[in-house]
């Protein structure tokens, strides 16, 4: 993984600084928090419900064990002993004081970490495929290029103030682990027919208010060109985006204003008098960057483990775990392992700090040291021997971490909604935990195969319901909480935003709905049909006959 | 209020054009976009130093073949948090060649200050001499850049290359 050298640490250091001089200004009265708001967001500190809530930019979700029991020991020291990672692959602590605020930076940068740009209206934290550098199907691996945009967006004075927050994906995979549909802009890494390799440039997605799936602003831009060709979109989306409305701002409402084909030009144009300035990194750089993600030393193995195989074979709990929370692996002999985070019950995404020692302890012994967050609030160990496979197993069973529903319904992603969140409607962590409950027979579970439930608890849609195969939305009627179902959505390559099945459900309610949804899924599945495969063919008058009765 | 130039307190010595019969001839003016479109004529007959207030959403192509003609160009900032005249002092730096005084006027908070400088921003009007010491400060708080711009901080993969023994 990326290593800071010693003008990364500097940089990170002198913008401690810098805040530490902000927040003490601000405690001593010197600013109000009117001024000190923006300075506080740059520096992911959100003011909530109940307290400051701290965002920490985990760089496309990639964690060495150093790290995460960094962030172990800031949740034991100034929090309540746990973390909440997140649908952007970052982590929240949700109880730190402001005055602490500067010693967890400090904290953070020495372990080659920090909290900048994990909120307010400019370029975010860039996420990634969490099987990054490991996956069987992937043309290139991705954290180079989500390195590369991480130090170029870095206090990049242009676009720090933006008509709203700007979110990166990038994906080197056939299969899109990232949502990188539902960024603002989407990277897809190509191969042209020469089998030079570049990148397919998206722009316009987005969740939200007004949900859309973005669309390809060039189909192929040779690599060197990455930078500059951002530029121009980051250009004329802050020169042309909406500021007049904050729920129009975003750079999807521009794209679908202008069509993609105005949009395209607007860009190409731009790019046309920009790409020759010297935006782009210098080929050095960029081989520099590069040579921090070569391959790892791996074990010259065989394709398939006896062990794991005769393990599975004996152990029935194992091969529950292995058949949904492990993946394939470009090198023989190496798994993929997904830790999930959605125990039966448990609060989506949430990792006490004894967890996060565990797993980063796990991950010295089995994995390279290296951790990576998924946006589904999971963790993966990317570089697992398979013949090591029942030992990780067995240890995170005796930790509590061997829930196997990797993909399953009970595998929820939930924002932190009105437990945390000053702008949620409606709670969501409950709600996920009493599906979980009612849907947590694993067999069943089995049976129901691939559904991703993701659960919000406002518009906002930080839960990624429009996304989901089953979506649910927190509102408030008259004060009161209430869960609109939608149904069809994915965020994979072939992205869908749900349709809403109809009236919403009461609080007590919504869990029956969904399990009336599932059972009217199993009842009119075709051989091998998954849950969204299903709502593709017959639409969802069939659910919303069985939820509201005919009409 | 107080004009920041180049890093010191400097006088303005421009006045609000507002129609030619009123400015003495030789008196520095700024004048609006829409005042330039219309009045540009009696506008040059002043023969003094014509600083241009730059709308932040008026394109730029619309002023490109005038610009060798402003003394200063004012970019504006409704709010802090309208960032649009950051695209436009870098355009007029970079893809123009605009050598003259970029200013920055209105809302404008201290922690903006180095975007503002790194965007080609060398001049902005304060309402406090204190203000001063703030923008000298913002001016050396960081030593290390991600990005290569107009204000020709070196980027830190310059550097690199540098430590490297490769030529960037």
């Amino acid at each position: 993984m990326y290593r800071y050298d010693e003008f990364d640490h500097a940089f990170v250091q002198q913008r401690v600084a810098q805040f530490r001089d902000q927040v003490s200004r601000r405690l001593t009265g010197d600013l109000g928090e009117n001024e000190f708001k923006p300075l506080r967001l740059m520096n992911g500190v959100y003011l909530q419900l109940h307290a400051y809530m701290l965002r920490v930019a985990i760089p496309y979700g990639v964690l060495s064990s150093r790290q995460l029991r960094m962030l172990a020991h800031i949740a034991r020291t100034y929090d309540k002993g746990f973390g909440h990672f997140t649908t952007r692959q970052n982590i929240q602590f949700n109880w730190p004081q402001l005055v602490d605020v500067p010693d967890i930076l400090d904290d953070l940068a020495s372990v080659e970490m920090h909290a900048i740009q994990t909120s307010g209206n400019c370029i975010r934290n860039t996420t990634s495929d969490p099987f990054a550098g490991a996956a069987a199907d992937e043309i290139e691996d991705p954290r180079v290029y989500c390195e590369i945009i991480r130090q170029w967006s870095t206090l990049h004075p242009e676009f720090a103030f933006l008509p709203r927050k700007f979110k990166i994906a990038v994906s080197g995979a056939d299969t899109d682990r990232a949502a990188v549909k539902f960024h603002d802009i989407g990277i897809y890494i190509r191969r042209d027919e020469a089998g030079e390799v570049g990148f397919e440039i998206l722009a316009g997605g987005g969740l939200g208010r007004t949900p859309m799936v973005a669309q390809t602003v060039r189909e192929f831009l040779p690599k060197q060109h990455l930078l500059s060709y951002l530029e121009a979109i980051l250009r004329v989306y802050n020169r042309l985006g909406r500021r007049d409305n904050k729920y129009k701002a975003r750079i999807k409402i521009l794209l679908h204003a202008t069509g993609i084909e105005e949009f395209r030009r607007l860009v190409e144009e731009e790019w046309k008098v920009i790409k020759d300035l010297d935006y782009d990194l210098p080929e050095h750089e960029m081989q520099r960057i590069q040579a921090y993600f070569a391959p790892p030393p791996y074990e010259t193995l065989d394709a398939t483990s006896r062990r794991f195989e005769s393990a599975k074979f004996s152990n029935p709990a194992f091969a529950d775990w292995a058949k949904r929370n492990v993946h394939g692996h470009k090198q023989p002999g190496y798994g993929i392992v997904t830790i999930s985070l959605k125990p039966i019950g448990g609060v989506p995404g949430d990792a006490s700090a004894d967890e996060m020692d565990f797993v980063a302890d796990l991950a010295e012994r089995y994995s390279l040291g290296e951790i990576r967050v998924t946006h589904r609030q999971n963790l993966v160990l990317a570089q697992v021997k398979l013949e090591d496979l029942e030992k990780v197993f067995e240890e995170l069973v005796d930790n509590g971490l061997a829930t196997p529903n990797e993909g399953l319904v009970t595998d929820i992603i939930a924002c932190p909604g009105l437990d945390y969140c000053a702008l949620a409607n409606a709670r969501s962590i409950p709600v996920a935990q009493r599906i979980s409950e009612r849907l947590a027979d694993l067999r069943h579970q089995h049976d129901i195969g691939d559904l991703h439930l993701n659960i919000s608890g406002c518009i906002n849609a930080c839960g990624h319901h429009h996304a989901a195969t089953l979506g649910i939305l927190g509102v408030d009627r008259r004060g009161e909480e209430y869960y609109q179902i939608t149904l069809g959505g994915s965020a994979f390559e072939d992205a869908s935003v749900g349709s809403i099945v109809g009236p919403a459900f009461s609080a007590d309610g919504v869990v029956d709905a969904v399990e009336t949804i599932i059972n009217t899924y199993l009842g009119i599945r075709e051989d091998g049909e998954t849950f969204l495969g299903a709502v593709r063919r017959v639409g969802i008058d069939p659910f919303k006959g069985a939820l509201y009765g005919a009409d | 209020m107080v004009l920041i130039k180049d890093g010191a307190i400097a006088d303005d010595p421009y006045v609000a054009f507002e129609g030619a019969q009123s400015i003495d001839p030789g008196q520095a003016v700024s004048v609006s976009l829409a005042d330039w479109q219309a009045d540009r004529e009696a506008i040059r007959a002043q023969d003094a130093p014509v600083a241009l207030r730059l709308p932040n959403d008026a394109a730029m192509e619309d002023i490109a073949g005038d610009l060798p003609e402003f003394a200063a160009i004012i970019v504006e900032f409704p709010t802090f948090s309208d960032g649009r005249a950051f695209s436009q002092a870098r355009q007029l730096r970079e893809q123009f060649g605009y050598q003259g005084e970029i200013r920055a006027v209105g809302h404008v908070i201290r922690d903006q200050y180095l975007f503002l400088h790194r965007c080609g921003v060398n001049a902005i009007e304060v309402a406090d001499e204190k203000a001063l010491a703030a923008w000298n400060t913002a001016m050396n708080e960081f030593s290390l850049f991600y990005q290569r711009t107009v204000d020709r901080r070196t980027p830190v993969s310059a550097l690199r290359g540098r430590v490297s023994g490769s030529v960037s």
